[in-house]
């Protein structure tokens, strides 16, 4: 496990949940993302090698990602074939689309005969 | 157990090793009129010959990014206007903030603010200040590259 698990803020629309997690410094390639049995995985496993600091030299050091894993439990009515991610100013962006019959329709008003 | 007779371990909760999809939210986020600004972690080191350092502003690039030195300050803002949509998503979730940082550090007398470079990719924001040995205090502003 990393020093730091990274943060997530999720919301959600009429058709999707976009889950939004913040890991700046990283790229695309570091990332993986599984699914499993309703749960959605975030993982990362970095060698820190493009930082020729060394450790003893450290005066502050609040983040830092050498692995971690962040697992969340899906509710069930996500489309899990349309799950699509992508990383853009450090923000790992996940889009999870809602099944069709999960997609809620307007309100309706029902005529009395 | 009791601490300073205080009924201490009743309440502690073990956060899951899977979390809830849905859960707490931070809060103002319906607000208009106020905002939260996030002190953005920090990694410092003190290498031969400069200070090196580098903040966690996911989400922002280097245009939302203005650093300047203030006396013996280095000072770090950081800002990107949210779009109305962006403040009235349905939050289902929220742990970070990223529209507004600001962060402040003391600069060491062996710092010189004349030797600061800052560079930023991926939402790090890295900056070197290079050490001299007669300490100067300027007010300057800082290029992002």
């Amino acid at each position: 496990m990393g020093m730091t698990l990274p943060k997530v803020n999720i919301h959600e629309t009429k058709d999707a949940y976009f889950v939004d997690m913040a890991v700046p410094g990283l790229k695309k390639s570091d990332f993986h993302i599984d699914l499993d049995n309703q749960v959605l995985s975030i993982s990362a496993e970095i060698e820190e090698n493009n930082d020729e600091r060394q450790e003893d030299n450290h005066i502050r050091r609040e983040f830092g990602y050498a692995a971690f894993k962040r697992s969340f439990s899906l509710p069930k009515t996500i489309n899990e074939d349309k799950i699509k991610a992508e990383y853009t100013d450090g923000v790992l962006s996940i889009h999870l689309p809602k099944k069709e019959e999960a997609i809620q329709k307007p309100a309706r008003s029902i005529k009395i005969s | 157990m009791k601490v300073f007779g205080k009924e201490i371990g009743k309440d502690i909760k073990i956060p899951p090793f899977i979390d809830n999809f849905f859960g707490k939210l931070l809060p103002n986020k319906d607000k208009d009129n106020e905002e939260l600004v996030t002190i953005p972690s920090t990694n410092i080191s003190d290498e031969d010959k400069a200070f090196e350092l580098s903040l966690a502003l996911p989400g922002l690039d280097k245009n939302d990014v203005k650093i300047e030195v203030q006396d013996d300050y280095l000072i770090v803002r950081a800002h990107r206007e949210q779009t109305h949509e962006e403040k009235h998503k349905n939050w289902v979730r929220t742990e970070f903030v990223s529209n507004s940082f600001y962060r402040a550090f003391g600069l060491p007398s062996n710092a010189d603010s004349e030797k600061i470079q800052a560079k930023m990719k991926n939402g790090r924001l890295d900056i070197r200040v290079g050490k001299s040995d007669r300490p100067e205090a300027k007010n300057r502003i800082i290029e992002v590259n």
